[in-house]
């Protein structure tokens, strides 16, 4: 596995300020000892700067593998991912990353896990308790600054996920399902908080889900993805205008870009 | 056929897994086989594996064989018995909730006693002789068995149980057909922690006062300074103990497989 | 807790009657109950039978030797315990330290790991003369004999541990740059703890048997020495007595270790292994 905090910073764009993603033929092949398997077969897209962008697709489609070379923790076997115009061969600070289990530190408070990252990297604690604190109040968690996880639930955790993914302020934020394993109560309701939290802050974001009408709620673009051979089969662009609210699931517009997008899934099994 | 070629390269997979151990091991017995000549080790402190090797090809390996066979005789039975007393012991555990609360907090309690430490009570105290030492392994062993499978009877998943109960099992008939079943792997767990401790218990058991096995071989050669004798001794007994292990695995195998 | 069925269910709870009160009780009292019955039987069948204390005491001739010899027991349960800790504290120095360095070696411990299963398995308990004629009779003999019986269970389990870390907590860990040491020290190690004190708590126990056997076979100090003493002199009462305080010092070396664990666990507040 790659990415030790010991190697000299890669050039990356400032934090903060919201960055391109390239993705030129990208391709990924796993040598299991005994076969080969290709997650990827060739891949080739853009995001621009400021975008929110869903990946949606069923299992097998190869959109965590995607997502995983964007942040630096896999590297392609063919082809290159650039951020802000700069190679990824590495995780880097530009980007934050959630995943499908929040999984936070059992023996930290949610406060402690926040600042996780921070620690990690050997900045002082004392200038990020604040921003810490400003993102669980965003998320309305501040009341639980210095509770463990276990007294929390499910969606809670992951909305202390969400603060530590951006607490040293990446201009781009991965988002592997981070919110599958929760109910549909409080899927939607993080969701909203999600959408809530972008809009406040601008960041780039790469969001894959399995959800059609997740995706169509949360992001500007929608790329399809077919399996065997993994693929993208649709790049399309959602109009909603933003800022966007709940409401706008009601609409027959909604509805019918979900049946669209089913359609396309559903043709290419 | 495709069956042979997938069989075949599981088999490549297992030896070529093998390799590093079996190359640790090797080298370790060359260097204690070179520090022992070089450096011109008495054999009395430290034999060298060829000297240990040669023994078994020498008039003293019948000595070792003739003190193998109580000791493993002694293991196997008080095994063999644990094992019987232990599946009727929480087979009635279960059954009985009067028993259960009688006797699960001492099965429980007594697990963390070191057994080991009550060996000169049963082999001073009940004689010198078979006896003592069989009743020994047996005790040393029931405690994993029942423990474990107590816990695996108990453990049974209570739909499977209520689903019984619905077509009008009884409650002998519930302990036979599903929870035993589901108890297996717990049982085989147990199972082979009493295996290693049954040869443990024997030995000891020599130790403290016997006049033939293979403990009492090994204080033998001590005290004739024949360490290559006493080494030789252990050897038998290591492979015996994985000998009884390995009979453990195997049956658990031939059992997953009917079974599944 | 189980209801039994005199309990009157449709009463209100706050008229509890005597059903209801046997009913809580009876978790306790059912132990407590076959614990006494078979004291008195033993007592009852020496005292009916005329039993000579040489060949059983009856459970008063015991307890009432041990208090008489109680200082003489303490003494001895001292040594035995105290070089079981000092084996123990070994142990657990040499198997964590094994252990982390095996789990970030590859290649040491795809050669080495099999090694220490199949040595966990093989009774090492014979190898006890074996030290003897290395390192003689005396402590230092005891506390490495006991030292190379309990290190084993640790290794495996703290490697077992390391190896069991969350995969998504790694990978987090990496995605902000976190090095290779950090990722040991605040992520693997704290949630490997479950599994290295599981391992810890069956080194206890082998550290205990360890240092009691050596004395069983050639010792001069311990509760093991102890208990060989007596039975040498027929002393009958007196080996009961010192193996029962034998049992209770080994369990104290187990429950410490066990208290150890909740501290640990209270403090990390980690899933069981």
């Amino acid at each position: 596995m790659i990415g030790p905090g010991d190697r000299p910073v890669q050039h990356e764009t400032e934090p903060g300020h919201p960055s391109q993603i390239e993705a030129i033929r990208v391709k990924k092949i796993y040598n299991t000892g005994t076969s080969q398997v290709e997650a990827l077969e060739s891949v080739t897209f853009s995001v621009a700067s400021g975008d929110f962008v869903a990946i949606l697709g069923p299992s097998g489609c190869g959109k965590s593998t995607l997502l995983m070379m964007v942040g630096g923790l896999e590297l392609p076997t063919e082809g290159e991912i650039r951020i802000g115009g700069s190679r990824v061969t590495a995780p880097r600070l530009d980007t934050g990353i959630m995943f499908q289990d929040a999984t936070l530190l059992p023996w930290k408070t949610v406060l402690g896990n926040v600042l996780f990252p921070i620690r990690m990297q050997r900045r002082p604690i004392a200038e990020y308790r604040q921003r810490a604190l400003d993102l669980l109040h965003t998320v309305k968690m501040a009341d639980f600054a210095d509770k463990k996880p276990a007294q929390l639930s499910g969606g809670m955790r992951q909305r202390a996920a969400i603060c530590r993914a951006l607490i040293y302020n990446p201009s781009l934020l991965l988002m592997d399902e981070p919110f599958s394993a929760l109910d549909a109560l409080t899927r939607d309701e993080l969701n909203e908080a999600l959408l809530d939290l972008w809009q406040r802050y601008h960041k780039t974001g790469l969001f894959v889900t399995h959800s059609i009408r997740e995706a169509v709620f949360l992001s500007d673009r929608v790329l399809v993805m077919a399996p065997r051979p993994s693929r993208i089969i649709a790049d399309v662009r959602i109009p909603f205008p933003r800022p966007r609210d709940a409401s706008v699931q009601e609409t027959a517009e909604f509805t019918g870009l979900c049946a669209m997008l089913r359609a396309k899934i559903g043709s290419h099994p | 056929m495709n069956s042979v070629r997938v069989w075949r390269s599981a088999a490549i997979r297992h030896i070529r897994r093998a390799v590093p151990p079996l190359l640790t091991a090797a080298s370790v017995l060359v260097i204690w086989e070179l520090s022992v000549r070089l450096l011109h080790v008495r054999e009395a402190l430290l034999p060298a594996p060829t000297r240990i090797a040669m023994l078994f090809a020498s008039a003293e390996a019948s000595l070792i064989f003739q003190h193998t066979l109580p000791t493993l005789w002694q293991a196997v039975s008080g095994f063999g018995t644990a094992i019987v007393l232990a599946v009727l012991t929480a087979g009635a555990i279960t059954y009985s909730r009067v028993l259960n609360e009688a006797i699960y907090p001492y099965l429980i309690g007594l697990q963390v006693v070191p057994k080991m430490a009550l060996a000169p009570i049963f082999v001073l105290w009940l004689g010198i002789g078979f006896a003592s030492r069989f009743v020994f392994a047996t005790f040393v062993c029931f405690f994993p068995i029942v423990i474990a499978l107590t816990t695996g009877l108990r453990e049974t998943r209570p739909e499977a149980v209520l689903l019984a109960r619905s077509v009008g099992a009884s409650r002998i008939q519930i302990l036979r057909h599903i929870r035993f079943p589901f108890a297996l792997p717990y049982f085989f767990t147990g199972t082979k922690i009493a295996a290693t401790m049954s040869l443990i218990g024997v030995v000891i058991g020599e130790f403290i006062t016997s006049d033939k096995g293979l403990g009492f071989l090994i204080l033998y050669a001590g005290s004739h300074s024949n360490t290559p004798l006493m080494m030789a001794a252990i050897v038998v007994l290591c492979l015996a103990g994985l000998a009884i292990y390995g009979a453990v695995v195997l049956a658990e195998h031939l059992t997953r497989s009917r079974l599944s | 807790m189980i209801l039994s069925r005199k309990a009157n269910r449709n009463s209100p709870p706050w008229q509890i009657g005597p059903g209801d009160a046997w009913a809580i009780a009876r978790p306790v009292a059912m132990p407590v109950l076959l614990g006494a019955a078979i004291l008195l039987a033993w007592q009852l069948s020496v005292q009916w039978l005329r039993l000579p204390p040489i060949v059983l005491p009856s459970p008063g001739n015991v307890l009432t030797v041990l208090v008489a010899n109680s200082p003489l027991v303490m003494e001895h349960g001292l040594h035995t315990v105290v070089e079981a800790f000092e084996a123990l504290f070994i142990s657990v120095a040499i198997g964590l330290s094994l252990g982390s360095l095996l789990s970030v070696s590859g290649r040491f411990r795809d050669g080495i790991f099999p090694n220490l299963v199949l040595l966990e398995l093989v009774p090492k308990i014979a190898l006890a003369p074996l030290f003897m004629i290395w390192l003689g009779n005396g402590e230092l003999s005891r506390i490495v004999f006991s030292v190379f019986l309990s290190f084993f269970p640790i290794v495996i389990a703290t490697l077992a541990g390391l190896n069991a870390t969350d995969r998504s907590a790694i990978l987090l860990c990496e995605s902000f740059r976190a090095s290779r040491a950090q990722i040991f020290f605040h992520v693997r190690f704290p949630y490997a703890l479950p599994f290295v004190f599981s391992g810890i708590k069956i080194g206890s126990t082998m550290s205990v048997i360890g240092i009691i056997v050596a004395e069983f076979i050639n010792g001069s100090r311990g509760l093991g020495y102890l208990v060989m003493f007596s039975a040498s002199n027929m002393a009958t009462p007196l080996m009961f007595a010192t193996t029962l305080a034998l049992c209770v010092f080994g369990t104290m070396v187990y429950v410490s270790t066990a208290v150890v664990e909740k501290l640990f666990a209270l403090r990390y507040e980690l899933p069981k292994a």
